[in-house]
């Protein structure tokens, strides 16, 4: 393999591909970048056998090959060397990186010993604009488990949507569950529901951020792909049956509240200093949150929204209602209540997009 | 064929190999039999007939990948120190529901499979209890007494029974190119272990300390009280110089690590792990070098009792040694005899049991010149 391309565009491929090498890895050739040079493209994959990363950037290739090397290194090296066209060649045993007058050798490890990283072939099933897509699992990750004990509720489901012609996203640890409604284009017919780790979801947001292109999406051999630019993301799906959500949703018949997102995140910020549970006051015309820790402090604060049916008292984990607050995407806030023993309801103002329940928690 | 590779047991291969033909492919297996039978090697091969589109061809790089424990869905899971962690067994059913990388698969190999506290275990057993669509588990014990019993309902046993003799004997002496007076003595030393026989023929002092252990046994009938206690010693230090040269191994292992081509918090990783798997080792070589003097004598006093009592030479282990055993026949009593081989059975519970090696044969060999010659 020889190769050479242009020093910027050559880190910033190896930094992307970086992104995919986890540092706790069982195999050692895992700790390496494949990097393969075919028909005037260099690409650099890299995997952590859940999610593999896969770029490409055009060089001129005098050589097809491939190899893998010790990813740090290369990416070390890359990061490093100054402006200017940089050569690239793998021999018996090392990978020569040359730039203008330096020469750095790479030990490489077995191309063979890579596991196979499947190649994004034919038409996205649909497009999402990539900033709603950010947004939705910026909006639904939090309320993703990290108990490994039920391995489907560390997952986001993301189901097609046939009437809208959307998906939807949907995360729950079983105290509380976020759902999003993502705008599409293109057919979700062919769409598969799936199970995606939100850890993957989180780091496929933060490579398309910054950018915003669109992330196409498609399923190929049982994993799901997401393309961004001249970038692949692939990722191992969870197996098991998702918890059926639909049935989970509160009507929110009895009470409802109308208030600035702003101001409530502002109380329940300063509630949370005194207490892990906040006591949630709904009344006629305010809403009063209190807190207490025993014998080291208590809080209350009043604040005024719009409430319409009854009056109730229920009892929420301040983080959880915070990261539902938080994740409303409107000024104001829309909150429904049937009963305090039973789950609430927080959404955006005057649309269905986002839905976000909580389990209410006992009070003393 | 990777199956072809395999020797001796080849009912078990052939229903094994069936099962992947005909799709139907238990979820959870238990091997069990003597240690160094080969259960591992067929484990191996089973995960590879089901990964690889030939059905285990032996030759494409799935196979490649799945015999050295290179390929991402296959996993070996072996005990860290004393024990499988649970932590590891949290790993591996986190893994279990995620879908296979490459193939249509996934294979989880536990070697040791009995050595597991009871949490790691009832975290296994809940994975067994309702196992993902394509994950498939086996299990490698000596010791399946030790498995749960509610882990052994749930996985279909397959029970490996030592290689016939002859059969091994034809396969060592092709595969080691030694001669077929030289194979039949290892294969009669090791009783048809076929790891336990290639180790004899790739290691020449094997055979030589069985010589030296049994020049020992025979000077013990004139042998004075210091003269025995440095007999020990001798066979003490018989005992320590394959562990110095396991520790030597692993010092190269950790060198060539360092070749460079991996990153630094890679190989730390990775050292620390094999100073695990040495001091892991150096017990497992000690307590077997123990134990293999102990059998070497207990045949050496089964081979004079067989040949006392007028049995077919045939029969006889140490069969290049006959005019010595003949020798013993005449002046050691049946009775004596008796009492040395159980005494000799009380010393390899003792090496199990972590009693230290040096007093183990310091006392094995002062009990043995009461029992016979007293």
């Amino acid at each position: 393999m020889i190769v050479s391309c242009d020093r910027e565009k050559l880190n910033s491929l190896v930094q992307t591909a970086l992104r995919g090498v986890s540092s706790r890895v069982t195999m050692p050739i895992l700790s390496g970048l494949l990097i393969n040079a075919e028909s005037g493209e260099l690409v650099a994959s890299s995997t952590d056998l859940e999610m593999s990363i896969r770029t490409r950037v055009e060089a001129s290739v005098k050589e097809s090959g491939s190899t893998v090397v010790s990813g740090k290194l290369l990416g070390d090296i890359m990061k490093s060397l100054p402006p200017g066209e940089v050569t690239v060649e793998s021999g018996e045993k090392y990978l020569v990186v040359r730039s203008t007058g330096g020469e750095y050798r790479i030990k490489e490890l077995m191309p063979e010993d890579f596991p196979q990283i499947p190649v994004w072939s034919g038409d996205a099933s649909f497009k999402v604009q990539g900033g709603s897509f950010i947004s939705a699992i910026h909006q639904t990750s939090r309320a993703s488990s990290s108990d490994e004990k039920r391995p489907v509720l560390t997952g986001s489901l993301i189901e097609k949507n046939l009437e809208s012609s959307g998906v939807r996203m949907v995360a729950t640890d079983s105290y509380r569950l976020a759902w999003k409604d993502v705008e599409v284009s293109g057919s979700v017919a062919e769409w598969e529901d799936c199970i995606i780790p939100t850890k993957t979801l989180n780091e496929v947001a933060r490579l398309a951020g910054g950018s915003d292109a669109d992330v196409e999406t498609k399923m190929q051999d049982k994993q799901a792909m997401f393309r961004i630019g001249t970038m692949v993301v692939t990722s191992r799906l969870i197996e098991g049956q998702f918890p059926n959500y639909k049935q989970l949703i509160p009507k929110g018949e009895k009470t409802t509240v109308v208030l600035a997102k702003e101001d409530l995140v502002a109380v329940v910020r300063r509630a949370m200093i005194f207490g892990h549970n906040i006591r949630f006051g709904v009344y006629s015309d305010h809403l009063r949150l209190t807190t207490e820790t025993p014998e080291v402090g208590d809080s209350k604060e009043e604040i005024a929204a719009e409430v319409s049916g009854e009056e109730m008292e229920i009892g929420f984990n301040a983080g959880y209602l915070l990261d539902g607050v938080l994740a409303v995407d409107t000024e104001k806030i829309e909150m429904r209540f049937d009963d305090p023993q039973k789950p609430a309801l927080i959404k955006d103002f005057e649309s269905e997009e986002f839905k976000y329940i909580i389990m209410p928690v006992r009070l003393r | 064929m990777l199956w072809d590779n395999v020797v001796g047991h080849s009912a078990v291969c052939l229903s094994l190999k069936n099962s992947v033909e005909q799709d139907r492919v238990h979820h959870a297996y238990l091997f069990t039999g003597p240690s160094g039978v080969g259960k591992f090697i067929v484990a191996r091969t089973l995960a590879a007939s089901m990964l690889c589109p030939e059905g285990g061809c032996g030759e494409c790089n799935v196979c490649r990948r799945v015999m050295q424990e290179k390929h991402p869905d296959v996993r070996v899971i072996r005990p860290a120190g004393k024990n499988i962690p649970v932590e590891t067994v949290r790993e591996v059913r986190m893994d279990a529901f995620m879908k296979p990388s490459e193939g249509a698969r996934k294979v989880y190999i536990f070697k040791g499979a009995e050595r597991m506290w009871e949490e790691g275990a009832s975290t296994l057993l809940k994975v067994l209890e309702e196992p993902p669509g394509d994950v498939v588990f086996i299990l490698v014990t000596a010791n399946p007494a030790g498995v749960l019993p509610t882990i052994r309902s749930r996985c279909q046993e397959v029970s490996f029974a030592n290689v016939p003799l002859e059969q091994l004997k034809t396969y060592i002496m092709e595969r080691k190119g030694i001669s077929e007076e030289r194979a039949d003595l290892v294969v009669r030393l090791t009783g048809g272990v076929l790891g336990r026989a290639l180790d004899w023929c790739d290691e020449q002092w094997r055979l030589a300390r069985r010589d030296n252990v049994i020049k020992a046994a025979r000077a013990l009938k004139r042998a004075e009280l210091n003269d025995v206690l440095q007999m020990a010693s001798e066979l003490y230090r018989e005992v320590r110089a394959p562990v110095e040269e396991l520790s030597a191994t692993y010092q190269q292992r950790k060198r060539d690590l360092e070749d460079g081509s991996l990153d630094a918090g890679v190989v730390r990783r990775l050292s620390k792990d094999l100073d695990e798997a040495l001091s892991r080792e150096r017990v497992k070589e000690e307590t077997r070098g123990v134990e293999e003097i102990m059998t070497t004598l207990s045949w050496w006093y089964r081979d004079i009792l067989v040949m006392k009592e007028g049995g077919d030479p045939g029969l006889l282990v140490n069969r290049d040694l006959t005019g010595e055993i003949e020798e013993e026949a005449e002046v050691i009593p049946t009775r004596r005899l008796l009492d040395s081989i159980d005494l000799l059975a009380g010393g390899i519970l003792a090496a199990e049991r972590n009693v230290p090696v040096q007093l183990n044969l310091e006392s094995t060999l002062l009990g043995l010149q009461e029992a016979l010659y007293a």
